[in-house]
């Protein structure tokens, strides 16, 4: 789910919410992002909207990143461990490491594989 | 109406949180969290995949989960579920519809065996109480509409 902004550049706020919401969503066991019940988990900019993911501004030029996602019928703890990791070495790769600040996942919803009829 | 429970073992406690609140990891990479509705959700999903279990709920409890899914504030999954969640263990209560012919207790178990393990696998959660109301029974025919009446001969 790569995306990027139609226009623009973006702020180190946006781009860290990208970067770890695409790591997020690559990981078995996550099966996308989660806007919540109200849509406030999103963050938006430039007609781009990535649901299941705020970064918010703790300091120091840093940013804290919150993750909140639709899992599968895995273990959620370990799950959540993976991400920490696989969120962290992204946001490196991109450059951005010095910019982060605390990780939060949260799972909000779970899906089995099946799919159920109402 | 049948009611099968399981009972916590003496001595163990479970802490109650306000509404809202989730099981949460702390590590040093960070936080997890799961939310309450996801337990609630996976108990739902556990129930139903034990053969013999009809649907989840059963009379009023259904209608009126009819209604809030309808509206967009209900999930099917969690229907007939209730579940109370401590820091690291949580209590199950459901209601179900079994299958008429199956065996109640050899249900309730396979039901109780089920959500534990899916609990405790996917949450981290101990799950010390798992307690079932059998609220009714499904036979073959009651979701066939009902026969209309012959159309009248005559006018």
């Amino acid at each position: 789910m790569p995306v990027k902004p139609r226009s623009g550049a973006v702020s180190p706020r946006t781009e860290l919410a990208r970067v770890a919401l695409e790591a997020a969503v690559g990981v078995d066991g996550v099966a996308a992002g989660n806007a919540g019940p109200t849509g406030q988990y999103v963050t938006s900019w430039g007609g781009v909207r990535l649901a299941g993911v705020v970064a918010t501004a703790q300091g120091a030029g840093c940013f804290s990143v919150g993750l909140f996602l639709t899992a599968e019928m895995v273990p959620l703890h370990e799950l959540g461990e993976r991400l920490l990791v696989v969120v962290g070495e992204a946001v490196t790769e991109a450059g951005l490491g010095d910019r982060l600040g605390n990780v939060s996942v949260s799972f909000l919803d779970v899906e089995h594989p099946l799919g159920w009829a109402s | 109406m049948a009611n099968e429970e399981s009972q916590a073992p003496q001595g163990s406690s479970i802490a109650k949180r306000g509404p809202g609140a989730s099981s949460a990891l702390e590590s040093e990479r960070g936080a997890t969290t799961i939310a309450d509705p996801v337990v609630a959700k996976v108990v739902g999903i556990a129930a139903r995949e034990v053969p013999g279990v009809h649907a989840l709920g059963g009379g009023a409890s259904r209608a009126f989960g009819s209604v809030t899914q309808r509206v967009g504030i209900g999930d099917e999954h969690s229907q007939g579920v209730s579940v109370e969640v401590g820091e690291r263990e949580a209590a199950v209560d459901l209601t179900i519809v079994v299958e008429y012919g199956e065996s109640i207790p050899e249900v309730s178990q396979a039901i109780r065996d089920n959500v534990i393990k899916r609990i405790e696998g996917i949450t981290g959660l101990t799950a010390t109480e798992v307690n079932i109301a059998v609220n009714d029974l499904h036979f073959p025919g009651d979701d066939q509409p009902d026969t209309p009446p012959p159309a009248p001969r005559v006018e």
